[in-house]
């Protein structure tokens, strides 16, 4: 990809292999906004997440190439400023959950049929990650849904890979329990205050 | 334990409902205009908001620092008279390009000579990063929330720089900020509304999407959107139906932009029976 800034914006790093958040966005925007969404980002907040993140990640200096990927390193600065955000701007996010789960699954499916069928999938999916808190809900995302390694994980969270295994092994049980519920019950969605547990 | 845990995906013993709904979680990505983030971005950095007078920054830590840097400044000044500050902070800001940043860190400086943010300012974007990536990192986002509607700043203009903005005006403020910046600044947001445009076709008009695509990829040769241009001329085949045709440029797509912003929903389509 070509630099999206013209070269005043371009990071001026020592190592030749660094990211610069121009190039990131590029790259992990869409990343970012999926991450987003499933932390419970609502959709008309999405965009700006987004910006905020790569502008943190400008600020940064962009990614230096080390045993996080840029996903997770990405993950990091999103998770900080969703949850920054989220207790700033509590009722706003939350409420928008559904809502963004529907229009998420607008191209889900090829017909109608499909189209219901995944979008109450991803209802569910979304309502079962509801019921975790921050940090195993982010490393359940990562590992889960994006198919991230507990290492690069833990590296991009900055935190031990223990902590990443422990995490992902509650959020495991939660989610799945929540999932069972949701099934059981479909046409009932949970109502916040019951989803949000510890 | 150094062994990857299995994911519920691929585990066997989970449920299968459970199993169907992470996979259509995990196939699915949140529709998001890359294009369009990518001209606000663009608009946010040629403002110089992703330096430390960002908009959030601007608004709460950048304040706050400049005063805190204007006192301290001060005292050093005062005490070195020969120090290595430019003094002509203004006109050096203004030389950058946006003029409007450049104003409204001005009035500040100017009733401190000394101010130490102001040499910064033109540099302020490449140089901010470097000092303390992992500090930056705790402390941003706090401010930054707090500034999360509101967008690159419009009172720069006035020289206020201590107001917040609202969203509106600075949605509006983003392609003017970016075209200040230069031509190539023009031609960067010029290609990505016309892509936006373009990707607004899909899903109702996907001839018109493709004819789109294809003049655009055409008319911006040595653009910034060449993946996302062939993305969605690849993603309006799937839509038409012309399946062979499709499935050549997406796996070529593929190969070449493996993680790019439409390579998700090009390996959705290539899934599609």
């Amino acid at each position: 990809m070509k630099d999206l800034t013209d070269t005043r914006h371009t990071a001026k790093r020592d190592g030749p292999q660094v990211l610069d958040a121009a190039r990131l966005f590029r790259e992990h925007a869409e990343f970012v906004a999926n991450f987003a969404v499933r932390l419970g980002v609502g959709r008309p907040e999405v965009d700006d997440v987004v910006q905020e993140v790569f502008l943190v990640a400008h600020r940064r200096g962009g990614f230096v190439p080390g045993p996080a990927r840029p996903t997770t390193w990405l993950a990091e600065i999103t998770l900080r400023v969703v949850s920054a955000g989220r207790r700033k701007r509590r009722r706003s996010w939350e409420d928008a959950d559904t809502e963004a789960v529907a229009a998420a699954s607008a191209h889900a499916g090829s017909s109608p049929g499909e189209q219901a069928e995944a979008s109450e999938a991803l209802r569910r999916v979304q309502q079962a990650l509801d019921t975790l808190e921050e940090g195993k809900r982010a490393v359940f995302i990562l590992f889960e849904l994006e198919g991230e390694s507990c290492e690069a994980i833990a590296a991009g969270l900055g935190i031990p890979i223990g902590t990443v295994y422990s995490r992902l092994h509650k959020a495991r049980k939660q989610f799945m329990e929540a999932h069972a519920r949701l099934v059981a019950a479909p046409a009932r969605p949970l109502a916040r205050s019951q989803t949000v547990t510890s | 334990m150094n062994q990857e845990p299995t994911r519920l995906l691929d585990d066997v013993t989970a449920s299968a409902g459970l199993r169907r709904d992470l996979a259509a979680a995990a196939r699915h990505r949140v529709p998001y205009d890359a294009g369009a983030g990518a001209a606000r971005f663009e608009a946010s950095l040629a403002k110089g908001a992703g330096a430390a007078s960002s908009s959030w920054g601007a608004g709460t830590f950048g304040l706050g620092a400049l005063i805190f840097g204007g006192l301290i400044g001060a005292g050093l000044w005062l005490s070195q008279p020969s120090a290595t500050t430019p003094p002509p902070t203004t006109p050096a800001v203004a030389g950058v390009g946006d003029g409007r940043q450049a104003e409204a860190v001005a009035p500040d400086m100017s009733a401190k000579p000394a101010v130490m943010p102001a040499s910064p300012a033109p540099e302020a974007v490449a140089q901010d990063m470097s000092p303390k990536p992992a500090q930056a990192a705790v402390d941003a986002p706090e401010e930054v929330v707090q500034d999360m509607s509101e967008k690159p700043v419009v009172s720069s203009a006035r020289g206020d720089a201590k107001k917040p903005r609202t969203g509106k005006s600075s949605r509006a403020e983003g392609p003017r900020g970016a075209s200040r910046a230069g031509d190539g600044a023009a031609d960067y947001l010029r290609e990505a509304r016309s892509l936006q445009a373009a990707r607004g076709f899909l899903g109702r008009d996907p001839a018109e999407a493709l004819a789109r695509a294809e003049a655009g990829a055409a008319e911006f040769k040595a653009g910034q959107f060449a993946q996302e241009w062939e993305g969605v001329a690849v993603l309006a085949l799937f839509e038409l139906n012309r399946k062979s045709e499709a499935e050549r440029r997406a796996a070529a797509f593929l190969s070449r932009y493996p993680n790019g912003p439409y390579a998700a929903q090009v390996r959705e389509a290539l899934d599609r029976p």
